[in-house]
């Protein structure tokens, strides 16, 4: 028995998929505003 | 002579135990308690999610359904992979800053501030439906605890679900939030590590997947194509209601979700997710791959919650066993615990102090808290049966949970127009679909389904028939929004000065 190229993709695919976009999320579209978001007045907790 | 096992299962609780004290001490007001200061690291905040989301369904539940189901459980770690993955980019942070802003300490008191529910409905529904449906859940981890502790060190079933509801019981007397976020830090390592062994190891003598689902498929039967034995429109959407929709329990759960609240900064929630989704993907992977190895070595076993002790035992020395049994035990407490946490002070404050004695002492709120505890821990007692499934009692509690609070989460955050009597209905809506459906015992469809839509509709359509929000509330929504340049303060609340006994 092997398994088709569906059930590989249904196997694999979504882990690579969410590691990439986890990594593609921290090191860049997560960053967004954050320069612009220093403290004008005060500071957060 | 104490085997190995025994020896390692206790130094390990020993330790959990030391670190809880250690973190029990630097409580000192209720904000600290219920909410660790909202100082907490990013690390701590990532892990500690992940730990409080996973119990012994990850370690016992989970393999199981994987080896009885073969392929298709594949499904099932889809939709945890992806409801986890909501939770943490599209609603932590908005929720960290929501709840900073308003003060809110629990989920419980940001949803009433939110929609100014100046009549307690929220949290008096709400607290019922924490303590009604942790108790189910909690009762499919002691479930746990008496089958693993009889495949390891032979105790009888009832036996071994005292010792699970003894370890729970301590575990969160010491308690607290930093406890509670220290602990889970070392137990989400051990989970882990626990879920990548036993496969890795499995596997390595199986050789490849396609052996291993072949193996199983000649033990005990389980499909080796991705829907199974379904066929027909009604049966895959049942099947995938049952899979896939696990993940629509993830945005209403208290106890996960209180955990972005506590991060020191809302932007270090970046951080936090890429720890977490590593730490979610590695972990439900290796679960089900430990149900799938199972064939191979154990052939076809009726008592199927007991796949991991009996694996371990098979491939690992006694010493490791032990940690591993350590980590099915570490996954039952540091959920649990955070579970009880939450529902123990919804009990006490939204409960007793709300509604029986608004003068009542913080002392007297500590007795109403503990007494709660025991509560809930004896109920589960009860309700735990040596004929349930791990997988299947826990599921029930956890939908319960998701379809009260879930969708009155994502519309107190993304919605402006949610209105105080919208989310009247959309908590008791969902409650009510819950519970109507485990009373009809209706197994070919998820409860959490049928009950999130509903929620969902109920939300909307009722706040659309009543009147506006007030003008202050749709400004602070706007405010909170905000993410134009000025950072959102953190807000405070009276009960952050009330001291813990």
């Amino acid at each position: 028995m092997s398994l088709t190229a569906l059930d590989l993709i249904v196997l694999w695919g979504p882990p690579v998929v969410i590691i990439l976009f986890a990594i593609g999320y921290y090191m860049w579209w997560g960053k967004e505003n954050e320069e612009s978001r220093k403290p004008t007045c005060g500071g957060e907790a | 002579m104490v085997a190995l096992s025994t020896v390692t299962f206790v130094l390990y609780m020993g330790a959990v135990f030391l670190i809880g004290v250690y973190g029990y001490y630097g409580t000192e007001t209720f904000e600290d308690f219920a909410l660790g200061g909202r100082g907490m690291k990013h690390w701590v905040v990532g892990l500690s999610a992940q730990a409080s989301d996973m119990s012994m369904w990850l370690l016992v539940g989970l393999p199981a359904t994987a080896f009885v189901t073969g392929l298709p459980a594949i499904w099932i770690g889809i939709g945890i992979i992806v409801g986890t993955a909501f939770n943490w980019y599209v609603l932590s942070k908005r929720l960290r800053r929501y709840s900073g802003l308003l003060g809110s300490i629990t989920i419980l008191d940001f949803l009433e501030e939110r929609v100014r529910d100046n009549y307690g409905v929220i949290k008096f529904v709400g607290s019922i439906s924490l303590v009604i449906f942790y108790s189910i859940a909690t009762a499919g981890e002691f479930i746990g605890s008496g089958k693993v502790s009889n495949a390891v060190f032979g105790f009888d079933f009832f036996t071994g679900t005292l010792i699970g509801a003894g370890l729970v019981l301590v575990y969160t007397l010491v308690g607290g939030y930093l406890a509670v976020s220290y602990t889970d830090v070392l137990q989400s390592i051990v989970m882990l590590a626990a879920v990548l062994i036993l496969p890795l190891i499995g596997f390595i003598g199986i050789g490849s997947v396609s052996a291993g689902l072949a193996a199983l498929h000649s033990a005990n039967g389980a499909a080796v194509s991705l829907f199974g034995s379904q066929s027909g429109l009604f049966a895959v959407v049942g099947f995938l209601s049952g899979t896939l929709g696990i993940g629509l329990g993830y945005p209403g759960q208290p106890h996960i979700l209180v955990r972005y609240m506590s991060i020191d900064d809302h932007r270090n929630l970046r951080r936090s997710s890429l720890l977490g989704m590593v730490w979610v993907v590695f972990a439900v992977y290796g679960s089900i791959f430990l149900g799938w190895a199972a064939g191979a070595y154990l052939g076809d076993i009726s008592n199927t919650d007991q796949i991991m002790p009996l694996l371990s035992m098979q491939l690992l020395p006694n010493w490791l066993v032990g940690v591993l049994i350590a980590g099915a035990f570490a996954g039952m407490m540091s959920t649990s615990d955070s579970k009880f946490l939450v529902a123990t002070n919804a009990v006490a404050y939204n409960l007793y102090k709300r509604f029986v004695d608004e003068d009542a002492s913080d002392r007297t709120i500590t007795l109403v808290s503990r007494g709660a505890l025991v509560v809930i821990i004896a109920a589960a007692v009860w309700m735990a049966s040596p004929s349930g499934h791990v997988f299947n009692v826990i599921l029930g509690g956890w939908g319960g949970i998701g379809a009260s609070f879930g969708p009155l989460i994502i519309a107190a955050l993304y919605w402006k127009r949610l209105t105080k009597l919208g989310a009247y209905a959309g908590m008791i809506v969902g409650m009510g679909t819950v519970a109507f459906w485990l009373a009809l015992d209706v197994s070919s469809f998820y409860a959490l389904v049928p009950a999130f839509i509903f929620s969902s509709v109920a939300i909307v359509v009722v706040s659309l028939l009543d009147d506006e929000p007030p003008e202050d509330v749709q400004d602070e929504f706007e405010n909170a929004m905000d993410t134009s340049g000025l950072r959102v303060e953190d807000g405070h609340t009276g009960q952050t000065d009330v001291e813990v006994d």
